[in-house]
């Protein structure tokens, strides 16, 4: 396990989100080809994405030979620590939770949740549940009351 | 000339109502806020806020937003001086003399400064504004979709150019805003292309969301990393000048009311740009180079007036030819067309009270950040003491929120969500964010020019028989033959950064 995280540490980040970004641009180019690309009335809707997405590989071939041969730089470089990389995923996994929780529990609860598992990190128990909630009450009085956003609210309203 | 003074008295009209006075106050609190608060800035401020403007007038909505813009010009500067930490990008250069200032106790003199001169900036520049949008406007009426076309290849070669550090990361940045804008109804021939079969996608990604998630997400996820940072702000003391100081002050606010104006008008320049040119100038031509970077007041007026300024100018390409100059000037033009107006050439026939009124209010605006800046400098600093730890989180639910208005459906906030993901990715391997917003906005227009053009000229043959379309590609391409020799001769500054205002 250690080996593979090694692995990943050293590995050209650079070179990676080039592949990554050559993949969604050959999507793009295949995907142009099923839109026409001359009509009888001049060109179609494939004639820009067409161009735009070759465009783009050629950059991104470019973009890939420079990140391996001149502007290498590695995971452990840009990567935060153990402490930093748990709350950046803390935060992405606790608004995927809050996306599917929100019609069923209303905004209020779903986002003290939210903010709670954010919070509970930096401070005690206590004040963590305080502040989720007195933050979350005051958004929603705010949006829901002052700019009539139709949050979404459980069978008691909030 | 006469015109311009009738149309800005027509727009004072507008602007003094009370309403939209109580607008802009609230436009340039909350730009002072964002402008404060280190790693929140008026794009990102102005994203979020663009969805509660739904039920004002176009008007009020766009005084409001504008004064998110230059309110967050002032804001950045308190940080910077007090506490070495710029609110925003333009105010990184501050930092370099205004931070001395404050361990001098001369921290009162380095903001006065700053707000007399944001304050002369601000109103040279939208002086400049008022004369020189009309008959610019009129003047890109003569546009066909050939010269439009080419003069947004001229754009993008600009912020391709000047944005960012690298030229080839600048050009993925552009592409990735391209394939971004690709997504959706064609609007020329009404096809759905790239939706992946989900409704949601087939009136195109917004661009609101798509901010929310690239600036605002993607900053509070960079932020997290490490929540432990809290700043501390320093005291005032002395604010008077030294008679000596005096007229180098003034000479410095002069200088950079004219050099931010100007910048303002480049397609792709943000207002870190002038701002550092500024610096550079003032310090070349001062009796005493040698108290730049141990406080200078004249490091702090020139800069601080620049970007100031450029507000004013980088309005002027938005209100005439519909192009956004910077980050936040994109978000703006969503803003207009959220509201049904369309930037451009006939904005000011079309509409005329709400451009000039929206001019008009940047004269009060401007007044009001003063009248909240020169007095008030030693509060707005004790706001930059909230607690990275307080601060993320709450402005996550803010932009969770933000999303969710746009249309009321939590489809949007999952968008933000993979934009913000997307933007933290590219924030680590340093590719610019602004050039994907402002080409994810000039895509469609791009499109549509350049299939206009292509039918009208039956082929290509209109982008070399038009004197205007020609110069301005060869314009674009020597823009991009000067950045690859800049970037091979290491001459791009890193104070370019990302480009965001």
């Amino acid at each position: 396990m250690s080996k593979i995280i090694q692995l990943i540490k050293k590995m050209n980040v650079a070179a990676v989100f080039g592949v990554l970004y050559l993949v969604v641009a050959s999507w793009f180019l295949i995907e142009s080809f099923n839109y026409p690309y001359m009509t009888k009335f001049g060109v179609g809707s494939g004639f820009f994405p067409r161009w735009v997405s070759v465009f783009a590989i050629i950059v991104g071939i470019v973009y890939l030979l420079t990140a391996i041969f001149k502007d290498r730089f590695i995971f452990e470089d840009i990567m935060p620590d153990r402490q930093g990389l748990q709350n950046v995923l803390l935060v992405i996994m606790a608004i995927i939770v809050f996306i599917f929780l929100t019609d069923k529990t209303g905004f209020i609860i779903s986002a003290s949740l939210l903010l709670f598992t954010i919070f509970i990190r930096e401070y005690p128990w206590w004040k963590a549940i305080l502040l989720a909630i007195v933050v979350s009450t005051i958004c929603f009085l705010i949006f829901r009351k002052g700019f009539s956003v139709p949050l979404p609210v459980n069978r008691w309203g909030f | 000339m006469a015109e311009s003074f009738m149309g800005l008295m027509s727009g004072f009209s507008v602007a003094i109502s009370p309403m939209n006075i109580l607008y802009c106050f609230i436009g340039c609190f909350v730009g002072m806020v964002v402008g404060v608060l280190p790693g929140i800035g008026p794009t990102e401020a102005t994203a979020l806020l663009i969805p509660l403007t739904y039920g004002m007038s176009p008007v009020s909505a766009i005084i409001m937003l504008a004064g998110i813009y230059y309110g967050g010009m002032y804001g950045g500067t308190i940080t910077s001086v007090l506490i070495n930490t710029p609110g925003e990008a333009a105010s990184v250069i501050t930092c370099l003399d205004g931070y001395p200032l404050a361990v001098q106790g001369r921290a009162g003199v380095a903001l006065k400064v700053a707000a007399v001169g944001s304050f002369v900036g601000g109103l040279i520049s939208t002086l400049g504004l008022a004369l020189i949008g009309p008959p610019l406007a009129e003047w890109a009426l003569k546009f066909g979709p050939t010269e439009m076309f080419a003069l947004l290849v001229f754009g993008m070669s600009m912020v391709i150019g000047l944005m960012g550090k690298s030229l080839i990361r600048g050009l993925i940045a552009v592409f990735i805003g391209l394939l971004f804008a690709l997504v959706g109804m064609d609007t020329v021939s009404g096809n759905i292309r790239f939706t992946l079969g989900i409704n949601q996608l087939v009136g195109g990604i917004d661009l609101v969301t798509l901010s929310m998630g690239l600036f605002g997400l993607s900053e509070i996820l960079v932020g997290m990393e490490n929540l432990k940072i809290h700043n501390k702000a320093g005291n005032m003391n002395s604010s008077k000048l030294y008679p000596e100081e005096k007229r180098p002050t003034i000479m410095s606010i002069i200088r950079g009311s004219f050099l931010g104006f100007f910048m303002g008008l480049i397609p792709g320049t943000s207002s870190a740009i002038p701002a550092m040119i500024s610096y550079s100038i003032e310090k070349r031509i001062s009796k005493h180079p040698e108290k730049f970077g141990h406080g200078a007041v004249e490091g702090v007026a020139g800069p601080e007036t620049a970007n100031n300024s450029y507000v004013g100018g980088a309005m002027i390409p938005l209100f005439t030819l519909g192009i956004p100059s910077s980050p936040t000037i994109a978000i703006l033009l969503g803003a207009f067309m959220m509201h049904g107006l369309t930037p451009g050439p006939t904005l000011f026939i079309n509409e005329p009270l709400v451009v000039w009124g929206t001019i008009a209010s940047m004269f009060i605006g401007n007044l009001i950040l003063l009248i909240m800046n020169v007095p008030m400098a030693s509060w707005w600093a004790k706001l930059a003491n909230v607690p990275n730890k307080l601060l993320y989180p709450v402005v996550l639910i803010i932009a969770i929120l933000g999303a969710y208005t746009v249309s009321n459906s939590m489809f949007d906030v999952i968008i933000m969500l993979i934009a913000g993901v997307i933007g933290y990715v590219l924030k680590k391997v340093d590719i610019p964010m602004a050039p994907i917003v402002l080409v994810f906005v000039l895509s469609e227009m791009m499109e549509r020019s350049i299939l206009q053009s292509i039918k009208i000229n039956k082929g290509l043959s209109g982008l070399y028989t038009s004197p205007i379309a020609m110069t301005l590609l060869i314009s674009a391409a020597f823009v991009l033959v000067y950045s690859l020799i800049s970037e091979l001769k290491n001459k791009k500054s890193a104070y370019l950064g990302d480009g965001s205002d």
